[in-house]
Formats: C-alpha cells, structure tokens, sequence
C-alpha cells in the first residue's frame, strides 16, 4: 500500500481536525508531532478561542503526566489565541494573560488571600466580559470531606471574603455567579449599578436580606433569574444556605468512613 | 462497480451526469447524488458538465467510493422531503428516526477504511466539496488521534518528526508537560 504523507494534509484540514480536539488536546499530542501541524496549531487563533471549556477536560489531566500542568498549560493556550481568546476557565494567578476580547471567564478557586485587587485589576481589563463566574477559594470543600475532624468550622466562615466594596463597571455582563462569598448589600447594590445588562445573578454565601431597604429591592426587580442567599453569616456556621443546621445535626453520628460521607449527602439530597 | 448509477434511478434518468476518474474510468449518477458535491454542483450551474465531469484528483477506487456515499445521503435527503406529505407526524418521526440510525450505521461501516484510503477520502470530499464526508472523515481522524502521545500519533500516520532544534526547544521550554 502507497503510503501517503500525514504531515502535509491541507491546512484547513489540518485545522478541521484540530478543532474537533479542542485546544489542550492538541497541545498534549497533536501539535507535537511534526513541524506542519505545529505550525497549522499555533499559527491559527481560532483554536485557542476558548480554553479550559472543553467538556474533556477533567479526563485530559488524569491523564497528563504531572499534576501541575493546568495552568502553564491554559496560559501557553491563551498566548497562542494571539489576543483572540473569548472564553476562558482556570484560575486566577496572574493578571496579566487576559485580553481584553474575553467575553466569559469562569475562575476556579479563586483564592482572596491573593488579594481582591488582583480580580478588579483583572474585571477593569476585560469591557467586553459577558458572563462571570467564580469559585472562591476551596477550604470548604476539604472541610466536607472529613479530613480534619479537629478542626472548627468557624475559621473557614471567617475566610470567606466579603463583596462589600465597588467593583468595575461592566457595561456587556450579563451572567454573574459567584460562590462561596459573602455579599453585604453595598456589595449588591455596587454590583446592580456597575452591571446594566445584568438579567441573570446568582450568589451562593452569605447574605442578609433584612440590609435591603426599598431601594435595592426594586433595583433588583429587573434581574430576571435571580438567587441570592438567605443565611445571614452570623446566623450559621456553614454557609450553603438553611439546611446546614441538618449538616451540624448529622455530625452526631460517626463520619469517620468514606461510605457514612456518601450516606450523608444523600440524606442531604432528599430535603432539596 | 463503474455504472454506479443504473437501474433505480427511473424517472431521475433524464438528468445523469458522468464523472470521469483521473484513470478515465466513466462514473453515471443522478443529478441528485452529484449535487452532494457543491463544486460538482456549481458546474451543473455552469452548465459545462456536457460530456462528462473530468475529476483529475480522483482515482476510480476513490470515486466509487465518493458516489456510494453520496448515493446513501442523496437517498436519504429526497425520502426526507418526500414523506412529510404522506405520513402522520408520529409516524414520519419514527420513519425519520429509524432512517437516521440506518444512516448512522452506513457512515460507520463506511468509515471502515486503511488510512491510505482514509487519507484520500478526506482530499475527495475537500476537493469536491462535500460537507458530509469531510466532517465524517475528519471526526475520524480527530478520534483516532485523541489521547494519543506525539510519538504515537507519528507512528500511527507514518509521519516524521521534522521539527527543528530550534522548534523543539522552543516547544520544550514552552510545553515542559509533554516531555516530563
């Protein structure tokens, strides 16, 4: 059988393929095998549009061969996108990657302790941002798993972060969700001023709605999906929302095997 | 094989067209199979396809290949069309239902090819313009090459690595993941 020559398909073709594997598919394999398909990856901006988003994502790091690739990986993607990147999902460890066309950015773990400047650096850099979601931190999570059974919850309540002050206009967001925050109603109020577009907001924390004087409410009124919180931060000591008091409850029993972990959150299901 | 295009076309017969492969092999088919290709399409438009269409690129393996494709598909789009007007719509969603995953089933025994054949598949449907089969062939690529190491992927398609020292430490200081 004549053996035809891979590494010279069309261009277009080429590409066609590398767009079916998204981009951090392609860095791990693809894009390395000779110099015509380096150069049709790196040379085409158009597969570096969105990153971190694929659906494969997850499997893609079980099988990378160090743990710690994500984001040297997501950041060399970003720089390939030449400026094009529209939608981005990773963490926030750098302000300086971003570029102004990203109109989706979703922050995981996005951690506090950085500092709150960082993220209104990186909001002030992005006017075009339609939707925004971010994960602060995750201690919490690592409380949940019962790694720790000395430790008070009360120090993780204390670190969530508080969105008290102003934050950057974002004249195109429409799609806000933050989780594992605590939002006081300055911080609602800033948010609702500085997002006109806003139709969707969705907030996982703290928050008290007694704060909300006639004003905010009717600001409020022209958010069509709306989820605000209903714990106050002095009122629990978990903060998702009223059933964390079955949470507290549930301790009495002996939660140190995995198995009585899984009982637990299942018994939690069945009072959605 | 070379009259791909006789007996149950019937009242389709006045408008066959020829395609001619590049080893001059005669290929008849009906207006509707050819026209699955746009650049045999826009050549119907042109009215030049008197006397055949030469396909210079396109071996008569390879274009047999193409037509029984195209055939399939064509078939496909007419009994689309035309059994909105004879059945209930219940029933034209299970006919249509049922005719998908016929379809389905054709394009995956369809794809069971060398990959020298599915290498020349691709550059058909490129040159031809066939929007199907290009994204059935190049899926089939993208699968086959998803998971694989660089190294894997070079023996799998018979490809050197040609990269230069200067790529590859560019590569390497930029992509410390895929040598560690």
């Amino acid at each position: 059988m004549e053996a035809r020559d891979w590494a010279a398909l069309p261009r277009d073709i080429i590409l066609d393929v590398f767009l079916r594997l998204g981009a951090l598919e392609v860095m791990l394999g693809a894009e390395l095998a000779c110099t015509a398909w380096r150069r049709a990856a790196i040379e085409e901006p158009t597969l570096w549009r969105r990153v971190g988003t694929e659906d494969t994502v997850g499997e893609l790091w079980r099988r990378a061969r160090c743990s710690d690739i994500e984001m040297p990986m997501k950041l060399a993607a970003v720089e390939h996108a030449a400026g094009q990147c529209e939608a981005f999902e990773g963490e926030c460890d750098d302000d300086d990657y971003l570029h102004e066309l990203v109109k989706s950015l979703k922050l995981q773990n996005y951690d506090h302790h950085e500092s709150g400047n960082v993220l209104v650096k990186v909001l002030k850099k992005l006017p075009l941002l339609e939707e925004l979601h971010i994960y602060f931190r995750y201690v919490i999570n690592d409380a949940f798993d019962f790694e720790w059974p000395g430790v008070e919850f009360r120090e993780f309540r204390d670190d969530v972060p508080i969105i008290d002050g102003e934050i950057p206009k974002m004249h195109k967001l429409h799609s806000l969700h933050l989780e594992e925050c605590e939002l006081t109603a300055k911080g609602l109020k800033s948010i609702l001023d500085s997002c006109p577009r806003l139709k969707t907001l969705e907030i996982f924390g703290y928050f008290d709605k007694g704060e909300m004087d006639k004003e905010l409410w009717v600001k409020c009124a022209r958010i069509k999906n709306l989820i605000l919180p209903s714990t106050r931060k002095d009122q629990h000591l978990y903060p998702f929302g009223d059933y964390d008091s079955l949470y507290y409850d549930s301790q009495e029993e002996d939660y140190d095997s995995q198995e009585e972990d899984y009982d637990l959150q299942e018994e939690e299901n069945s009072y959605y | 094989m070379a009259s791909a295009g006789s007996g149950d076309e019937k009242a389709a017969a006045a408008a066959m067209i020829t395609l001619i492969s590049s080893d001059n092999e005669k290929f008849e088919v009906t207006e509707a199979t050819a026209t699955l290709s746009q650049t045999i399409r826009h050549m119907i438009e042109d009215g030049c396809t008197d006397g055949g269409v030469p396909l210079p690129n396109v071996t008569s393996k390879i274009l047999a290949r193409v037509i029984e494709y195209c055939k399939k598909h064509a078939t496909a789009a007419a009994g689309e069309e035309g059994s909105s007007s004879s059945f209930s719509d219940a029933a034209f969603l299970e006919v249509d239902r049922a005719f998908l995953e016929e379809l389905e089933e054709f394009d995956d025994a369809f794809l069971e090819v060398d990959r020298a054949t599915l290498f020349d598949l691709i550059l058909a449907a490129n040159y031809l313009d066939i929007k199907g089969l290009l994204n059935l062939t190049c899926q089939k690529v993208a699968d086959s090459v998803k998971g694989k190491t660089p190294e894997q992927i070079r023996e799998m398609y018979n490809i050197v690595n040609d990269l230069t020292p200067e790529e590859e430490a560019e590569i390497r200081r930029e992509t410390q993941w895929a040598f560690e």
